[in-house]
């Protein structure tokens, strides 16, 4: 009965060519636009790593002026990232199972001469935890261990382009790269890793961009004057230290703190652990300010950070209205056409038709429509998408930045149906509502 | 009142030319009653279309209450079915949406009425009609006669000159065809000239005269005697809003 | 006009008619809001910089040969890149600041006037050379800029000063404070000094260091993170360090910014290979910043049109569809006196109606709308002619969508009605 459906649903459509092509068009159109903004938001809001969700909290500490608040929104806004002395103090709890301060900076890459010229390359900086914290695949090798950490190893971690580049792919693992003045060995090579956003360092551009080429060890800070890349906010006068030593006692907030905690015992340990931290340092002079510290998992701080750009909520809701108007749009454009095929409805009505039978025939045929609209819109929205990858690699992101997932075909193809269901019921229902062979007695 | 000489209407397609008039002459005097005979495809609607005005000729002279029709505008052409012709339709014509006021009110706000008399003449012809009491019903609560009745209102608010009716007791049943047909008789003998398109030789035999149409021309007239005139009971209402 | 008798009539298909004027509610809604976003966009786009924006190349050097890390080595390169620079054909001024405008932010410091007690206020800082101002095309209006002696005194005065820890006076601060000659934007200047001139004034910051008001520039408007776009300082001194490399901006006649921009990067590099370059127009940067609000632009843009070609399709199909299933109706009119004129603003009228019915509901939910966006997505206030102009514009696309339909119905024969089914 289906098939059957289908098969009068796909002739009414090449019965008026021009109808059908304005219909389908129309819903195409709509399809489009909600796709190409829903997988552009969604290319933000998905959750990067829903793998650790559970474990992974990044650490804020209200450490900012007792005059006034962290520049934002309310009045009790914290500072995105922490101070190198308060990371260094955390660091020394022992509830996290693992935990990370880490940081981006710029060094030179001095390559084998026959290779390339030097090029400045940006660089993460972490601590030997940050691989199996953010679930890193490698590919050759793996990450340092604690010891490197503790000891300063010069070892380093390459990404798969880096190693591409540098070694032509072939496992690198033992070979060394020149930074700055300093040789490194590399340890480990990565594997493909595209993180939605930059999840581990959300604090600039939406986290939009590809991870770092190059991974080494937070203890090469000091000895290599290492300086952040990233944003970097302080308050108060400057320390009277000159370079690191002053960054090490001062009031700059510029790392990124992590700690996995594996149940909520622990998270509501480690959160006592800060506030009892923060009332410490008070008796010390420092965090005068209402103790408000944070501890947020991974959806609450991409909230936090507003990660989706208010102009991708903007356009999803437009091109979700413009669908909405398409397909009421679309009631007109069928009702006539399927009344005017009342006589051979009324056919099929004598012919032993009930009306569930004629709705569930014009529905199917909608549906059709739907279909075809959501194909052809799902096709458009490819281009659109790849239009807006163009837009944002100005911003610094990967090419396929905004790509179709399985998630979002899917939403797309139930937006069609949905489509068609809007624009095909009240048609329909008129349809069946046509008694039976009215048009049988010809004058 | 009509005055037909040698009117001829021809239909063109691509193939075939049809005469549906051919060199059709009929005179209709004021205050007649003339039933129009023929079968089907002998060109009694095509006479009705152009008696009425709702369709052009191609040869011929038509003077219409005195007046040649053969030269008017669309627009003078409305204006004289609005004012001098009434309409009676096979299948009632009224509009689905619109209940027996608002379609009684349609010829008379054409007429651009200021609005208290058009409610007076509609008060009045659906009174005449037996329909008062359904003056806020649809046409799809109506029965056929009702429905039938109602038309025949529009007819009476309108008061026109000359009255065609197309089949009027086609879609009804004995009785109800009964009705009507006193009806019309009784706006006859008022003095309104009524030209009606039938087969029913029953509701021709009602008329003052009887004509037969054969391929587009007038075969005979007949003339009733006077005095034949049969005058079959009137349902009480209708009597009373006669009277 | 039989204006009752048709919303008697219309009141017999609730739903075809009441699915119109959801159409054209919801397109006068999302139009007008389209349109306030829109206009929102545009006036994010239409800042101007104050700048020469079309005129100025971005040139960064990031040296890796170990020689820049001795500072001689790289003050020397500056000057010896702000001569070479300067002497391409083309280029009007030339400057090394580590300004760079339209990329979305920069750095920024807390600073009040000198002794008050107020409110820190935060505002952008830079450094600046002598050729600074004259490359942005934001010229000193009031007091004076600085000179290449001025800027190479302060390199050197504060290289010694900074060369060692400075001691810590009881409040924490240092004890010896430093004092420089600074220029700052108009707008900074109203915000810390009210309307007087200020010239001669001091501002601090809080490790009490002092910085002497002794320009104005009255064109700066900067995009930040925080809304400090029009408050600014220039303080004198060149801009280079082994790590961050050293930026320059260049001004060139008009035209010349293609041509210039390839002299640059080839005599840069000719006078010393150690480092890479890049060059790039502001303009270019600009756009950068600006893609997602073009981005909007655009899709709105794109939206309105097609919203108001779908909804005029709508109507186009309603009306058509009307015409078609009133073919007998409209015949029994003409027979009944009814003239082309009439049967045209019948469908006229009835369309009018149902768009009317929807343009009253359409304010309703464009205002909802609008509420929503303004509290969702920080969006701005809907201006109530939007809503006007978009009532009239759709009240005329009805009236158009309506009239080849309806004139297709004034055309039905008047013999229709005595066809009989």
């Amino acid at each position: 009965m289906l098939l059957h459906n289908l098969h009068i649903a796909w002739k009414s459509m090449q019965r008026n060519r021009a109808l059908s092509a304005l219909i389908v068009v129309g819903i195409a159109l709509g399809i489009a636009l909600s796709t190409t903004f829903a997988a552009a938001r969604h290319a933000f809001a998905q959750n990067p790593l829903p793998a650790k969700t559970k474990v992974l909290r990044y650490v804020r500490l209200d450490s900012w002026d007792p005059q006034k608040a962290y520049p934002g929104d309310g009045a009790n806004t914290v500072p995105t990232q922490v101070t190198y002395r308060d990371m260094a103090e955390l660091m020394k709890s022992k509830i996290p199972v693992r935990q990370t301060g880490t940081f981006k900076t710029m060094l030179y890459v001095f390559p084998d001469p026959k290779v390339s010229r030097p090029f400045k390359e940006t660089i993460r900086v972490c601590y030997a935890d940050f691989f199996p914290m953010f679930a890193v695949p490698f590919r050759y090798g793996s990450g340092w261990d604690a010891k490197a950490d503790a000891s300063g190893d010069p070892v380093a971690v390459l990404s798969r382009e880096m190693n591409e580049k540098l070694f032509g792919g072939a496992d690198s693992v033992g070979k060394t790269v020149r930074l700055e003045d300093r040789d490194f060995r590399v340890v480990g090579v990565l594997d493909a890793w595209t993180p939605s956003v930059k999840v581990y360092d959300l604090t600039q551009n939406r986290g939009v961009g590809a991870p770092e080429n190059m991974f080494i060890s937070f203890a090469w800070w000091r000895p290599m004057n290492l300086r952040t890349f990233g944003n970097s906010d302080g308050w108060g006068p400057s320390p009277a230290q000159r370079g690191i030593e002053g960054v090490m006692v001062s009031e700059q907030t510029w790392i990124q703190m992590w700690v996995e905690l594996p149940d909520a015992d622990a998270v509501a340990a480690y959160r006592s652990f800060l506030d009892a931290y923060a009332l410490d340092q008070r008796r010390h002079g420092r965090f005068l300010r209402p103790l408000n510290n944070k501890l947020s998992a991974i959806p609450e701080l991409m909230d936090d950070f507003r990660i989706v750009p208010r102009e991708a909520n903007t356009l999803l809701v437009v091109s979700l209205l413009f669908l909405a108007i398409s397909s009421l749009n679309l009631v007109g454009l069928l009702l006539g056409k399927f009344l005017a095929r009342a006589p051979e409805i009324g056919v099929r009505r004598a012919l032993g038709a009930s009306r569930l039978d004629i709705f569930v025939q014009h529905i199917i045929e909608c549906e059709v429509i739907g279909l075809v609209g959501g194909l052809l819109g799902l096709a458009l929205s490819v281009g659109g998408l790849a239009l807006l990858n163009t837009l944002m690699k100005a911003q610094g992101a990967r090419p396929d930045f905004f790509r179709l997932d399985t998630p979002m075909v899917g939403l797309s193809i139930l937006l069609a149906l949905a489509a068609g269901f809007v624009a095909g019921a009240y048609p329909a229902w008129r349809t069946c509502q046509l008694p039976p062979a009215l048009h049988l007695k010809v004058s | 009142m009509l005055s037909m000489r040698a009117i001829q209407k021809v239909y063109r397609t691509d193939l075939v030319e049809t005469h549906a008039l051919h060199d059709f002459s009929l005179e209709v005097k004021a205050g007649e009653f003339v039933a129009l005979m023929g079968r089907s495809g002998s060109g009694k609607t095509t006479f009705l279309n152009i008696a009425g005005l709702l369709d052009t000729f191609d040869g011929g002279t038509y003077l219409l209450d005195g007046e040649d029709v053969s030269r008017l505008t669309d627009r003078e052409m409305s204006v004289i079915r609005n004012h001098k012709i009434g309409f009676v339709f096979q299948s009632f014509n009224l509009i689905p949406d619109l209940d027996v006021f608002d379609n009684v009110d349609v010829p008379l706000r054409y007429r651009r009425l200021p609005a208290a008399e058009r409610k007076e003449r509609i008060a009045r012809a659906v009174e005449l009609v037996g329909l008062s009491s359904r003056l806020h019903h649809l046409p799809s609560q109506l029965s056929g006669g009702q429905q039938q009745r109602v038309a025949i209102a529009r007819v009476l608010a309108g008061d026109p000159r000359l009255i065609l009716a197309d089949e009027p007791t086609g879609n009804l049943d004995t009785l109800m065809s009964r009705e009507v047909m006193d009806l019309l008789e009784r706006i006859n003998a008022r003095g309104t000239t009524i030209v009606m398109v039938t087969h029913a030789p029953e509701c021709a035999a009602r008329a003052s005269r009887e004509i037969h149409l054969l391929d587009g021309k007038v075969v005979d007239t007949e003339q009733p005697a006077a005095g034949e005139v049969r005058v079959p009971p009137v349902s009480a209402n209708l009597a009373a809003a006669l009277a | 006009m039989e204006f009752g008798p048709i919303l008697r009539a219309m009141t017999r298909s609730k739903v075809r008619y009441g699915l119109i004027v959801l159409e054209v509610a919801l397109t006068l809604a999302v139009v007008t809001n389209c349109v306030s976003l829109i206009r929102d966009a545009q006036t994010q786009l239409g800042k101007e910089s104050g700048f020469d924006d079309a005129n100025i190349l971005v040139v960064r050097s990031q040296p890796f040969a170990p020689a820049f890390q001795e500072t001689g080595y790289l003050s020397n390169s500056v000057r010896q890149d702000l001569d070479v620079l300067g002497k391409i054909p083309g280029v009007k001024a030339v400057s090394n600041t580590r300004f760079l405008p339209w990329q979305g932010g920069g750095s920024s410091t807390e600073t009040r006037p000198a002794g008050s007690k107020g409110p820190w206020l935060r505002n952008q800082i830079y450094n600046a050379d002598e050729g600074t101002f004259a490359t942005l095309g934001s010229p000193v209006v009031e007091g004076r800029g600085f000179t290449r002696g001025e800027v190479e005194a302060e390199d050197a005065r504060l290289a010694a000063l900074l060369a060692n820890s400075r001691e810590r006076g009881e409040d924490g601060t240092p004890k010896n404070k430093i004092s420089q000659d600074v220029v700052i934007s108009r707008a900074f200047a109203r915000l810390a000094f009210g309307d007087g001139s200020p010239l001669g004034k001091r501002l601090e910051d809080s490790d009490g260091d002092q910085y002497h008001v002794v320009g104005v520039i009255d064109r700066f408007y900067n995009p930040y993170g925080w809304p400090i776009h029009e408050y600014a300082m220039f303080y004198p001194s060149s801009s280079a360090t082994y790590a961050g490399g050293s930026a320059y901006l260049l001004r060139t006649e008009p035209g010349a910014l293609e041509t210039v921009a390839a002299a640059a990067e080839k005599s840069l590099l000719a006078a010393n290979g150690g480092r890479n370059l890049r060059v790039r127009t502001l303009d270019e940067v600009k756009r950068g910043f600006q893609a997602p609000q073009r981005l909007v632009l655009g899709v709105l843009s794109g939206v309105i049109v097609l919203l108001l070609f779908v909804t005029s399709l709508g109507i186009i199909g309603l009306t058509s569809f009307s015409v078609a299933e009133r073919t007998r109706q409209i015949g029994t009119r003409r027979a009944l006196g009814a003239q082309r004129s009439d049967i045209l603003r019948y469908f006229l009228l009835e369309n009018w109606i149902v768009t009317t019915l929807g343009l009253s509901l359409g304010v309703l939910l464009a205002v909802a709308l609008n509420v929503i966006l303004v509290n969702q997505l920080r969006a701005h206030r809907m201006d109530g002619s939007y809503l006007a102009g978009g009532v009239l514009l759709l009240w005329a696309a009805g009236l158009l969508a309506t009239w080849l339909p309806a004139l297709r119905g004034a055309r039905v024969a008047p013999a229709i009605a005595t066809r009989n089914v």
